[in-house]
């Protein structure tokens, strides 16, 4: 039976058990580094750098998790934190990688393709829009989760979700009408 | 009221994640995991601290002893030797006690002090937890 996240954490809180703290990265590394290359805009490593602090930041931290949220919400929130400081740090770490503008091909069929179409209608929204869709629709996220993450309204969030969700209809009709 | 937390996905939603989610498949760990436990702080209850610096200058030290008899260095022509420098020094100190008994005494005895001082001198500081 794979043990749940509350279970790892305690075990980690109980024995400093490294084996369930690297069972909680495995789980959660993905969804952590692609939410900060969304926020770093595709810088790759900075994302993965910030990565790593955020969950070294959250071993030392794990005492003071109360599971008012889902272990993953707070390491994103987390993550969001170490972003901050770093763009503070370096303020032109906001714009060393500009969204490229670009046209969807609405004649793609294969996978790669629709990775392709996907990654350039994703750069015709905008940083906050590319957030919420990012995590309502690929982590998950409920409204008030997400406007609690990225200190936000929850009336902000349902406004960029909307708005990128009719970019996208329109950006990727070709793949999927209905959409 | 609208619900705000259900986050009912109605099928545009489902449609629209399963394209997102297709379209941007999860980052592989690729030694991600690993990098992340190499640099969490070391273990609190390990055995590090026996691994101290007194502890590694008291091994070396018996280490040493062990190696030292086992190449017959406490044999009797040694001991009468070490007990003549030992005499020697001891005159040199009890004529002169104000100054080393020349650069070589001086160099050991500074050596001898900054060993002590290497070993012992931060060591409990640098222990102690908060």
């Amino acid at each position: 039976v794979t043990p749940s996240d509350s279970e790892l954490i305690a075990r980690v809180l109980a024995s400093d058990d490294r084996a369930a703290f690297g069972e909680l990265v495995q789980r959660h590394q993905s969804s952590v580094r692609q939410f900060l290359r969304y926020l770093t805009r595709g810088d790759v490593a900075t994302a993965d750098d910030l990565a790593q602090e955020t969950f070294v930041h959250a071993y030392r931290s794990l005492a003071r998790f109360r599971g008012d949220a889902s272990f993953s919400t707070w390491l994103l929130g987390i993550g969001r934190n170490y972003w901050r400081n770093a763009q503070r740090r370096d303020l032109r770490r906001d714009q060393l990688v500009e969204p490229m503008r670009g046209t969807v091909s609405p004649t793609a069929t294969h996978s790669a393709d629709l990775r392709h179409d996907l990654t350039l209608a994703l750069r015709e929204l905008t940083t906050d829009e590319r957030l919420a869709i990012h995590l309502g629709y690929q982590e998950g996220k409920s409204h008030s989760e997400i406007a609690a993450l990225l200190d936000w309204p929850l009336g902000t969030v349902k406004t960029h979700l909307a708005r990128a969700k009719e970019k996208l209809r329109h950006l990727l009709a070709a793949w999927n009408p209905q959409i | 009221m609208e619900p705000t937390d259900l986050n009912p996905l109605s099928r545009d939603d489902e449609r629209l994640s399963a394209i997102l989610r297709e379209a941007q498949p999860a980052i592989a760990d690729d030694g991600f995991s690993t990098r992340v436990l190499a640099a969490l702080p070391p273990p609190k209850n390990s055995a590090l601290p026996l691994l101290s610096r007194p502890f590694a200058c008291a091994i070396g030290t018996l280490v040493g002893i062990a190696v030292a008899w086992n190449h017959g260095v406490f044999s009797a022509s040694f001991t009468s030797a070490f007990a003549e420098l030992r005499a020697s020094v001891s005159t040199s100190l009890a004529t002169n006690a104000d100054m080393p008994a020349g650069p070589g005494l001086a160099l050991a005895l500074v050596a001898t002090a900054a060993s002590l001082f290497y070993a012992f001198g931060f060591t409990s500081a640098r222990v102690r937890r908060p």
